[in-house]
């Protein structure tokens, strides 16, 4: 049973993650390598906020992180990859990597390199619960299940009956037609960047509440990235299909093989997935020729 | 005069030639129409007038598009629609993956919700093949259904000057003479300016109150329709009413100027 | 969409003919000048530095070899280095196997990495090819720490010191003469492929596949030989860099090195051989550079303990820096700065 639970906590965490990597494909066809930096400024944000006394409460403090990662994400945009659109795939691409190599190094120096405890400052407990017998979960884990079946509900309403959400549809498929038709790309752009910001910070925050911080989170960003291209990266559904086989057979592969796997176990489904079927699970097929 | 396109030159990729040097005029409330062989520039001309974004790679790199009285050349496609300009692309008109209803709500309108609900109900009622398929996905549609859902989402931009880009292009004779006829009414409901891009010569002369003829990314010849259809060379080379001689509008091209002011 | 041209893939094609002229000449004369008398004057961290620099050299070519003429672009170029070095060091360690049996071997794992690297580009391209790389990478970065840890928890395997012809490579000067001599002979290999059949071939695919297929050209073998040829070579860059270092752990070949050398090849010019060795240079100085403005800077001292953290964030700038305002990198920046001046001369 505990082994069905910390599969549910991972594969959320990967879900909430790996829905940004698709948010900004979906609408840009941008492949955004520096997520995984972005949702870790979200998570520092919160230490920041968490630290500032006059917010009084924990739920202020989260809020207020939220915020300024949403703006951190519209910022990307319009600062640096408003640039880079109608560039090539590649360096699109390729400004997203140095971006993430920039974030890594100003966190460091914002925040340094020490292992934070953000909920001992925010004053929030974490205690186990015990959901079965002999298996249990902490309560952070719980909220985060929560928290990412709220976010993909309100993801899956919002692109289907928002007007922004219709906006964007209509900007991936086809960004000139979505112009000539009065919907100002820099817009939907900076939207996606920001709501795909804002659910990876979320993420970010919940896992730093739940297990510390320090720079190493990245490397989940990363690992979330498997899950959504197993998915198809054009496709909500599938980034959570994709994040639950991912972490499935990593806490499987973990358990009874070898700990080491475990940063290498979602490239090996990823490449399993690119020789079988590689616009994903759910994704479209004709993604392949687009790019 | 409602556009004014004058010198228009247009890079693409900063080096491959568009259009060398276009000038075109369209009056408020009439029909103009552009005709010439393949790659003369038509497309470009009329993408050039409603806006390129970064993907095209594309650029008036010489020239002015003038939309009453403004400068609107290389502008944002999405400033231009605000405008009052709306386009009927060639290709790629529809978004397959919406609804037909989705794809006219998609537009971001210069209106109001009301006037944005009088404007469906009048594209539905022009074309009411769409309504019976609202909740179809347009790709799905057939090539006469994705025109018309096309022309449905250009109007619903609540434009002025309406472009269209090869109105007949893959359809049947029956279906195009449908279309045309809705449209018309349209037209005149909501007094559009049209400029008309064709393939069919015959259509183009039928709609439109005045034409140019494009040959190479230049104006050969343009005239009134009536003087057009008398015109022999017009004949010879689309029309197909007297053999196949070269085309050659060298002696016609001091009458290439602008229509009736 | 995908007919895009970039600027710095426009560069491929016109910055190609137009060499060999007298300037270039007497450029590559000074610079062989420079490269000889060199060695008499450096200290050993000078040479240690210039050693590092032409180790990247061999790296940065195999890439652009690869990503800046064949249009192929891999995330995974750290995972072939550690795959060069891996297989120097075990041969090394477990069969004791010579320097002159190490380079080839490391040669032909990484030709064959290649191969298996260039398998998904048969069926991929832009960005999903640069994520199959990537994943490569990890693999084989997990197998390496496999390696690792099977043979003891201390992690790496120290390799002796090289010897040629029956003299030991175990100087700075030796090393320089021998990497010097590497490095001429990486730059004449790319230079000959990307001038022969294969070459045009190669420049055919990263235009357009299909007009390159209608051409006659067979995209599959042209690409599959373009991550042959490179990752071999940059394998051999890895079992060099082994041998130089006398130590192998993977702890080295992290997604930071595969970065570095994507920077190396942008910052130096995307398709342009001499755009290798200036990328090296650039990337390889930048943290020595930092370093001593870090030292001298007043307040900066602070900033000296997270040096790395300078280093990155300072590193992810210049190459957002020269993805945005200067595409066709240094090399770019050259060749304008060099018509603005001939262009000043021509009208006094
Ligand atoms: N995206 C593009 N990139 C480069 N060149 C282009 C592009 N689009 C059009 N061209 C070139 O511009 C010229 C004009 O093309 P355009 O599409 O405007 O012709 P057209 O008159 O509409 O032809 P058709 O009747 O076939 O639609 C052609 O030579 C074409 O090759
Ligand atoms: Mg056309």
């Amino acid at each position: 049973m505990q082994i069905v639970l910390n599969i549910l906590v991972l594969g959320s965490i990967y879900s909430l993650i790996s829905c940004g990597y698709v948010i900004i494909y979906k609408v840009s066809r941008v492949l955004n390598l520096a997520h995984g930096e972005l949702m870790m400024v979200g998570a520092y944000l919160l230490l920041t906020t968490a630290s500032a006394g006059w917010l009084g409460s924990p739920l202020a403090a989260i809020g207020l992180a939220l915020v300024l990662s949403l703006t951190v994400g519209i910022l990307v945009y319009v600062l640096l990859m408003r640039r880079m659109t109608g560039e090539s795939v590649l360096a699109a691409v390729l400004t997203t990597i140095a971006l993430g190599i920039l974030i890594r190094g100003a966190v460091v120096l914002l925040w340094s390199a020490q292992h934070h405890y953000p909920a001992t400052k925010l004053h929030i407990a974490n205690p186990s619960i015990e959901l079965f017998q002999n298996a249990k979960l902490s309560l952070i884990s719980l909220i985060l299940i929560g928290v990412t079946v709220a976010t993909y509900a309100a993801l899956f309403a919002f692109m289907r009956f928002g007007r922004w959400g219709l906006r964007m549809r209509a900007t991936g498929q086809n960004a000139l037609l979505a112009a000539q038709r009065g919907v100002n790309l820099h817009a939907v752009y900076a939207l996606a960047w920001g709501i795909s910001t804002f659910t990876g910070a979320v993420a970010g925050m919940l896992i730093a509440l739940d297990s510390g911080l320090d720079s190493t989170i990245v490397m989940i960003g990363l690992k979330a990235f498997p899950a959504a291209l197993v998915g198809g990266l054009d496709s909500l559904a599938g980034a959570i299909i994709g994040s639950i086989i991912i972490s499935a057979s990593e806490v499987i592969l973990i358990q009874h093989f070898n700990p080491l796997l475990s940063d290498a176990v979602p490239f090996l489904i990823l490449i399993a997935m690119l020789v079988i079927r590689p616009w994903g699970l759910f994704g479209t097929r004709e993604e392949l020729d687009r790019v | 005069m409602m556009l004014k396109v004058q010198n228009l030159e247009v890079l693409y990729q900063r080096s491959i030639l568009g259009v060398a040097d276009i000038s075109i005029d369209v009056p408020k409330g009439h029909i103009v129409a552009i005709i010439g062989a393949n790659g003369a520039g038509k497309s470009t001309t009329l993408r050039a007038i409603s806006g390129f974004i970064g993907l095209d790679d594309a650029r008036v790199s010489n020239g002015s598009i003038l939309f009453d009285g403004r400068r609107i050349e290389n502008r944002f496609p999405h400033q231009i629609a605000h405008l009052g300009i709306a386009l009927v692309p060639e290709r790629d008109k529809v978004f397959p993956n919406l609804t037909v209803q989705e794809n006219l709500e998609i537009v971001a309108s210069r209106t109001g919700h009301a006037e944005r609900r009088h404007l469906e109900a009048s594209i539905y009622d022009s074309f009411p093949r769409l309504a019976a398929l609202k909740a179809k996905l347009a790709g799905l549609l057939s090539g006469g259904e994705r025109q018309m859902l096309a022309i449905g989402s250009a109007i619903m931009c609540s434009p002025t000057l309406l472009l269209i880009d090869e109105l007949s292009l893959g359809l049947a004779p029956v279906i195009v003479d449908d279309i045309a006829e809705r449209l018309m009414r349209i037209r005149d409901e909501l007094r559009l300016t049209i400029l008309l891009v064709e393939q069919s010569t015959a259509i183009a002369l039928r709609m439109a109150d005045y034409a140019y003829v494009f040959e190479n990314g230049r104006v050969v010849l343009s005239g009134s329709t009536d003087e057009l259809r008398n015109d022999s060379s017009i004949q010879d080379a689309y029309l197909g009413t007297s053999g196949g001689e070269q085309r050659n509008y060298r002696h016609v091209r001091n009458r290439a100027q602008g229509p009736a002011k | 969409m995908s007919d895009q041209v970039h600027p710095t893939q426009l560069s491929t094609v016109m910055l190609q003919p137009a060499s060999r002229s007298a300037r270039t000449i007497f450029v590559s004369a000074l610079l062989a000048v420079a490269i000889i008398i060199f060695p008499f004057f450096a200290t050993p961290f000078h040479l240690d530095v210039a050693n590092q620099i032409l180790l990247a050299s061999i790296g940065a070519l195999s890439l652009m070899l690869l990503t800046g003429f064949a249009g192929q672009i891999s995330l995974g170029h750290a995972g072939l280095i550690a795959a060069g070095a891996f297989t120097a060091g075990i041969l090394s360690k477990e069969a004791g196997a010579p320097f002159w049996i190490g380079i080839p071997a490391a040669g032909a794992t990484g030709g064959l990495l290649g191969l298996i690297f260039g398998l998904p580009s048969l069926r991929l391209r832009g960005v999903y090819l640069a994520v199959s790389t990537l994943a490569l990478h990890f693999i084989v970065v997990y197998a390496g720490g496999e390696y690792e840890n099977l043979v003891g928890g201390s992690g790496g395997i120290l390799i002796p010191p090289p010897s040629l012809w029956g003299l030991k490579i175990n100087t700075g000067k030796a090393w320089y003469v021998l990497l010097v001599a590497g490095a001429i002979l990486a730059f004449l290999v790319t230079w000959n492929v990307v001038r022969s059949r294969t070459g045009r071939a190669f420049a055919a695919v990263h235009g357009r596949e299909t007009v390159a297929a209608a051409l006659g050209i067979n995209v599959a073998r042209t690409k599959l030989t373009a991550f042959v040829i490179s990752s071999s070579m940059t394998a051999i860059a890895g079992a060099l860099f082994a041998y130089y270092r006398g130590f192998v752990s993977i702890e080295a070949f992290s997604l930071y090195l595969s970065i570095q050398y994507i920077a190396m090849i942008i910052i130096g010019g995307i398709g342009t051989l001499p755009g290798a060795f200036l990328g090296a240079l650039f990337v390889t100085l930048l943290p020595y550079l930092i370093e001593t403005v870090v030292a001298h800077l007043p307040g900066a001292q602070a900033m000296a303990g997270s040096i790395f953290a300078v280093n990155y964030a300072a590193f992810g700038l210049v190459m957002i820096v020269f993805l945005v305002f200067e595409p066709s990198g240094l090399v770019g920046l050259w060749r304008r700065l060099e018509r603005r001046l001939l262009i000043g001369r021509q009208s006094p």
